[in-house]
């Protein structure tokens, strides 16, 4: 395990920007540990990440060298992890501190995270969006994401009565 | 902070997988008001919601001397796809799947990105995709899809016609819609090429978009109701009527073409009974149909408005044959029209005795006692109560309503 761990990767990001990093740090990424297990030889090229930017990466490898060195989950344990991890909101306090960042960067990390594969990233992306969504109206999410009311008045009528039901209970 | 490098990114954008995952975290309150917010918001809720969810119940005891399953899965189980990026994977294998789903955006607004193989690999060439639920619009790309489906391979198909904003409606051209009901056409055809004897089509949630709009005019099946047509009406095992008058008449219009050429604007009991077939020149009788209706589908409105209600429950009164009732969009009823809906249809019910399961779809909403007291005068053969709904949580309060029920997987 201890072998490969010092190896220098070199990427490069849409925007030019190149990064090099320890292996195992970039190894968070399911998509760059494949990319990785393919390749054989050692290569000076960097890995090309059309889908990222300079900036993105960046914060998505300050997460990725926190956490280092812990156990990526596996494919097996992922439908019972999938029950334990619905439903809650929970991010540790680190992580909640590196996803206060604007909207924007927000959805971007979502976006490389989905891309990279990084699925505890991932979560805590998805997980800090859920909680946008607590407590707020209806009117106050579509504010918030510029969502489009697009229900009719009888849907929306509809809708309605189906939150009074949920009152009276 | 730091800036964002891609002008304009909205979590809005964001493609439904992620947002499924996004969903996956939300308690109840949460999908409430998220699913209030905008019709596809209020479908991926729905979609969330059933994924992986399988509620039984309990018969309800011997104090009224009927046993009940309620049965509130979608048929089968079913599992989400990742469509794939176009910079990944250009190819998803499916397999070992009852049921698919798969959702899509309206027509001309999304490209799949993929194409999609059904069935196994190499070391399992059985593929159990048999069931399949399309919701949406691009219909070319499922032509291409539905074909490299193993023929015979698919035993029912699903289309729920997903309509498009106003704004879009307005914007298409008409060429577009012909095209698009085009493609439905030919749809359906690959379909029944593939072995398929359960054909259902399904509007969406939304009454906006009317079969008048583009059905009637553009749509092969309603308009020829020639040889495709007929092909297509005899390989079914199930009829759906729907509300819209025009829509009943594709229905009525294919049988009409059996019996010859004239086309029959209201449908009347008669037509039923007397169905026959005759020869490609219209002359001479070649056999006589009878309306072996195993399996019907209606659009409540059927019930109440006449001249409609008047047949539809003869209709279902002289179908003794009737495995499998379906009565769907019942939520707009005022629960004095619910309740005579519920004593009529037990009345016509009363001696039918294969009827096995009786599916309420869109039921939420309703005051349910009547329900309650129609399935307990129900002294049939009936094993599955279906009860579907377009919102989740509804589906829960409901729940809470039946004696003895219990949900798994919530």
């Amino acid at each position: 395990m201890a072998a490969p761990a010092t190896q220098q990767i070199k990427i490069r990001c849409n925007d030019e920007k190149e990064f090099t990093v320890d292996r195992d740090v970039l190894e968070r990424s399911v998509l760059i540990k494949n990319m990785l297990e393919d390749v054989t030889e050692q290569q000076d090229a960097p890995i090309p990440l059309p889908n990222v930017s300079g900036p993105v990466m960046a914060k998505v490898l300050e997460y990725c060298t926190h956490h280092r060195g812990e156990p990526l989950p596996s494919a097996d344990t992922e439908q019972s992890q999938d029950e334990t991890r619905k439903r809650t909101t929970d991010i540790s306090e680190w992580d909640q501190k590196f996803i206060t960042v604007d909207q924007e960067m927000l959805f971007e990390i979502i976006l490389a995270a989905n891309y990279l594969d990084i699925k505890s990233l991932l979560d805590v992306g998805c997980k800090t969006v859920a909680n946008m969504i607590k407590g707020k109206t209806p009117e106050e999410i579509r504010k918030l994401f510029n969502i489009v009311n697009d229900f009719t008045p009888e849907e929306e009528a509809q809708i309605k009565k189906e939150n009074e039901w949920a009152e009276d209970r | 902070m730091q800036e964002s490098s891609i002008p304009n990114l909205n979590v809005v954008d964001f493609p439904n997988e992620l947002w499924l995952k996004i969903i996956s975290h939300l308690h109840a309150t949460g999908l409430y008001t998220l699913g209030s917010t905008s019709r596809r918001f209020n479908q991926l809720i729905s979609y969330s919601f059933w994924r992986n969810r399988q509620i039984t119940t309990l018969e309800n005891g011997s104090e009224t001397g009927v046993s009940l399953k309620l049965d509130l899965t979608i048929d089968v189980h079913h599992r989400e796809i990742p469509i794939p990026k176009a910079t990944g994977r250009t190819t998803a294998t499916i397999s070992d799947m009852d049921l698919l789903l798969i959702m899509l955006e309206p027509p001309t607004v999304y490209d799949l990105g993929c194409d999609f193989q059904v069935g196994g690999t190499g070391d399992s060439p059985c593929p159990k995709t048999k069931v399949l639920e399309l919701l949406c619009g691009d219909y070319d790309r499922l032509c291409r899809f539905i074909s490299r489906v193993p023929s015979p391979g698919l035993d029912k198909v699903v289309i729920r016609l997903e309509e498009a904003d106003e704004s879009v409606r307005r914007e298409t051209p008409e060429e577009t819609w012909v095209c698009w009901a085009e493609s439905l056409n030919q749809l359906f055809n690959s379909c029944i090429e593939k072995g398929c004897t359960d054909f259902q089509v399904r509007k969406g949630n939304t009454p906006r978009f009317t079969w008048g709009d583009i059905g009637i005019r553009h749509f092969r099946l309603a308009k020829g109701a020639d040889a495709e047509g007929m092909v297509l009406i005899r390989k079914l095992s199930r009829v759906v009527f729907s509300e819209d008058v025009t829509v009943v008449g594709t229905g009525w219009r294919v049988y009409s073409t059996w019996k010859g050429k004239n086309w029959i604007p209201a449908p009347s009991l008669a037509l039923v009974e007397g169905l026959e077939e005759k020869n490609q020149d219209g002359s001479g009788v070649v056999g006589r149909i009878e309306p072996k209706l195993t399996r019907l589908g209606i659009y409540t409105s059927l019930l109440v408005i006449p001249p409609f209600s008047n047949w539809t429950y003869q209709l279902i009164a002289t179908s003794p044959s009737l495995t499998t009732l379906t009565l769907s969009k019942i939520q707009n009823l005022d629960s004095d029209l619910w309740k005579i809906v519920l004593t009529w249809l037990l009345e016509a019910l009363k001696f039918h005795d294969v009827l096995k399961t009786l599916t309420f779809d869109n039921c939420f909403g309703l005051d349910l006692d009547p329900l309650l007291s129609f399935i307990s005068g129900f002294e049939g053969t009936l094993e599955n109560l279906r009860l579907t709904g377009s919102y989740p949580l509804s589906i829960t309060l409901l729940l809470g309503r039946f004696r003895g029920m219990c949900l798994v997987g919530l």
